[in-house]
């Protein structure tokens, strides 16, 4: 119990002088510039008890959820080819590596002449916003594979079928919930940019706040999305932990 | 006496030993064959398939909606249409050089400076965490009520935008310096700026050039944007009104100037990294 | 056992001038969750003029702390170290040189600028430094790789380097921690004879740790035996064997049963 405090303390301090910096920067300012804590937490009540906040920030969830998925389903096994096969490798690679340098924000306007700015433009920018990250951290694991691991299975007579689900997928896993949490982050970025641009959903709610110079609830709308973040950080993360404990996740780069 | 040099297999990435080959024999010597062991002509084949590809789809639907490769190619040609692309390219970079410059100058010294602290690492990196999870795009309504609309508008957004990246990656480099190589300067009484000197800043540049690959890229990214976002200038201006137009094919051709912008950056820095990490060895 | 200095006991081949080095009474506490394990409890040491003195023992005795503490990288709860009289407990660099297990080069520095090191740290001017650091490089036979880098060497190579590097600033007194650890067999005897050549040529006082007993009967003028938990000396060995020493001293009888006698004692104080 003690050492839990004491682990705490520190990171708690941290955020109390950012509160503390915060509060006093934010009475200064004044809340058409820069609400304070305070005052944002008030705010923050009201916009839970309005409803429009959390209305818009599930449906806009929903959709982005369509996107992100699309690009785990298409990501995932798309790099683990990649990994495996230098074929694919260099059939594939020169388009992951021009739409990894590609600005999402630049993609906007494009996919807006093609698609409109209906529901397919926010689930292509946030597919084409995640996939790749996933794709790529998906081709680094496949590629650490060890021949070894693979090797063994082989000598005790493992048919093909058979070594990929139990070894080349479970190699995999660390890097799949990687490839996850990095491309939902990707995947909340695209789906906030491109709402904003077309001034819908929850980016229309903070374009309005912004607009009326209501910082207050502007710093409580980001606070949201800052936990919706973090939240899905920790599920993909106790989720890799839950599913994987014999790999140090923290290994693993992008 | 001496042990023959026995040259550390470490520095070989995992790359081209781990994949396992396609699987196709090499038979004899035809176009195929040859295309599948050099795999760079097909990595050029491929993306010509995707243009022939795309060249047959243009046929087939409304010019608006996709222009054929040609019409994109003859803005490139147009050398009038070049220079003004450009010259709003050589604008943009004004923004992106200030922004980025500002989170280089601002996240290298304070990611050091909380990476070596234990203390300041444990104080504030759930903070800094914490507003990383904020997609910067949410701060534009703020940077307007801050900046307003213009220039210091989209620097600050190039600045947000990158500078997190850069230095949660800098602070995870500066407290991965391996304690035994500090020993090694303690052990001969360097002391601790000596050590911060010779010991810790080398040892931190890779990760110095992660940061730059990847904030690089963020920081393109900002600058797009915020010519979207804010007051539409040089490219975005560009691309705002071609959208307005229904002009697809100059779109498209500023989505592909940015794209090879974004490739020429991590080239750039390839080649920096390998010109000076030559002592780096990859480990898997 | 006695914990008492191992000037006591009988010396034949010690030179009668005053201890090089003396550890008095040092004592170091891990703590682990909440309670604290002696590593070394009121342990002294006592080194003399130009003596080659062995720490042998098994994992976790202390040995390596002990040289730690000896070298300041690592504090102590207690105790202090004495370098030709000058009390040092806790500072670094001052007259001792040491040699990482793990060899621990800068990946960054060529061969060159690793021996260079310690002189740059002491502000000795570019010129004299290479001069002297090529010396070293010389010394330990990496002539030719002189601005490799140390991801090119062998693992032997490397810890040329290291032994170069320690050497480099004319250390008073060179500790030595388990050099040879991270080395294969082949390698570990070529480096032994090595070093006991450069130590023929530049003479000095040397602490070096080590868990294997063939080394240290190889190696040493006086070999201090510790056990774990806290560290305490077992046993201090007299090594009778004549200088200079060849290969083939370690297949001689007297050799073996020295070797097996040490054995049997450091089966009695290890915990497995």
């Amino acid at each position: 119990m003690k050492a839990t405090l004491q682990r705490l303390a520190l990171p708690a301090l941290g955020f109390a002088s950012l509160l503390l910096v915060w509060e006093i920067a934010g009475r200064i300012a004044g809340p058409a510039l820069f609400a304070p804590p305070s005052s944002v937490a008030v705010d923050y009540v009201g916009l839970l008890r309005q409803g429009d906040m959390l209305r818009e920030l599930s449906s806009s969830l929903r959709q982005m959820a369509v996107g992100f998925i699309a690009a785990c389903v298409v990501g995932m096994p798309l790099g683990a080819v990649m990994g495996r096969s230098a074929v694919a490798d260099a059939i594939f690679r020169p388009w992951v590596s021009m739409f990894v340098v590609t600005s999402t924000a630049a993609l906007i306007p494009l996919f807006i002449l093609f698609l409109g700015t209906g529901l397919m433009l926010r689930v292509t920018i946030v597919f084409l916003a995640s996939v790749w990250y996933i794709t790529l951290t998906t081709y680094n694991g496949a590629r650490g594979i060890s021949p070894q691991q693979i090797a063994v299975a082989r000598s005790f007579s493992a048919s093909p079928l058979q070594i990929f689900w139990k070894v080349t997928l479970p190699a995999l896993y660390p890097y799949l919930l990687t490839g996850a949490r990095i491309g939902i982050v990707h995947a909340i970025r695209a789906m906030v940019l491109a709402e904003m641009f077309v001034i819908i959903g929850y980016g229309a709610l903070m374009h309005r706040s912004g607009l009326s110079l209501d910082t207050g609830q502007l710093l409580g709308l980001l606070i949201t999305l800052m936990l919706v973040s973090l939240f899905f950080n920790w599920l993909l993360g106790a989720t890799g932990r839950w599913l994987a404990p014999w790999y140090d996740q923290q290994r693993v780069t992008a | 006496m001496i042990s023959k040099p026995d040259p550390s297999t470490a520095g070989l990435s995992l790359g081209g030993d781990a994949a396992v080959a396609g699987g196709l024999p090499a038979r004899g010597d035809s176009i195929l064959s040859r295309a599948v062991r050099d795999k760079r002509l097909l990595s050029i084949a491929s993306v010509l398939f995707v243009i022939a590809l795309w060249q047959w789809g243009a046929g087939h639907v409304s010019g608006f909606l996709l222009p054929p490769p040609a019409e994109v190619l003859s803005r490139f040609l147009d050398p009038k249409w070049l220079s003004r692309l450009l010259g709003a390219l050589g604008q943009s970079l004004i923004q992106l050089g200030l922004g980025f410059g500002l989170t280089l100058l601002i996240a290298v010294p304070l990611g050091v400076l909380i990476g070596r602290s234990v203390i300041l690492t444990r104080m504030f990196e759930p903070v800094i965490n914490a507003i990383y999870a904020i997609p910067p795009v949410a701060f534009i309504p703020f940077l307007i009520v801050w900046f307003g609309l213009f220039l210091e508008a989209r620097v600050a957004l190039v600045f947000l935008m990158s500078v997190f990246d850069v230095l949660v990656i800098v602070i995870a480099g500066a407290r991965d310096v391996r304690s035994a190589l500090v020993d090694v300067g303690r052990s001969f009484g360097a002391s601790h700026q000596q050590r911060l000197r010779l010991i810790v800043l080398p040892a931190l540049l890779p990760f110095f050039f992660a940061a730059l690959r990847v904030g690089s890229a963020r920081a393109i990214n900002g600058m797009i944007t915020a010519e979207l976002f804010f007051a539409a200038v040089n490219l975005g201006a560009i691309m705002k009104r071609a959208t307005q137009n229904f002009d697809s094919a100059t779109v498209l051709s500023v989505v592909l100037l940015i794209c090879v912008l974004g490739l020429i950056a991590q080239s750039g820095i390839a080649w920096l990294e390998r010109r000076v990490l030559h002592w780096h060895v990859r480990s898997a | 056992m006695s914990t008492a200095s191992a000037e006591s006991m009988p010396a034949p081949h010690r030179l009668e001038a005053a201890a090089k080095l003396e550890a008095r009474r040092i004592t170091k506490f891990y703590q682990r969750d909440g309670s604290k394990l002696p590593v070394l409890e009121d342990f002294s040491l006592s080194v003399a003029e130009l003596e080659f003195l062995v720490l042998l023992g098994p994992s976790g005795c202390g040995k390596s702390t002990l040289l730690r503490i000896i070298d300041g990288i690592e504090p102590c709860d207690a105790g202090q170290i004495i370098l030709d009289g000058k009390d040092v407990t806790g500072t670094t660099g001052a007259g001792r040189g040491m040699v990482f297990q793990g060899f621990e080069l800068f990946p960054w520095r060529t061969v060159m600028g690793n021996v260079a090191f310690g002189l740059e740290v002491a502000g000795i001017g570019s010129k004299e430094r290479l001069e002297v650091a090529r010396e070293y490089v010389n010394l330990v036979g990496l002539n030719g790789f002189a601005n490799s880098y140390p991801h090119e060497l062998s693992g032997g190579m490397q810890q040329r380097v290291g032994i170069a590097r320690a050497l480099a600033i004319n250390p008073t007194i060179l500790l030595m921690d388990e050099p040879y650890g991270a080395l294969d067999v082949q390698t570990r005897e070529l480096l032994q004879d090595e070093l006991l050549n450069i130590w023929e040529k530049q003479r000095k006082t040397v602490i070096f740790v080590t868990h294997s007993i063939e080394e240290a009967l190889y190696l040493a003028d006086r070999i201090v035996v510790m056990s774990p938990r806290p560290g305490r000396i077992e046993r201090v060995i007299e090594v009778p064997f004549a200088r200079p020493r060849r290969d083939e001293l370690k297949s001689t009888p007297q050799f073996l049963d020295l070797r097996r006698d040490i054995w049997q004692t450091l089966k009695k104080g290890a915990h497995v």
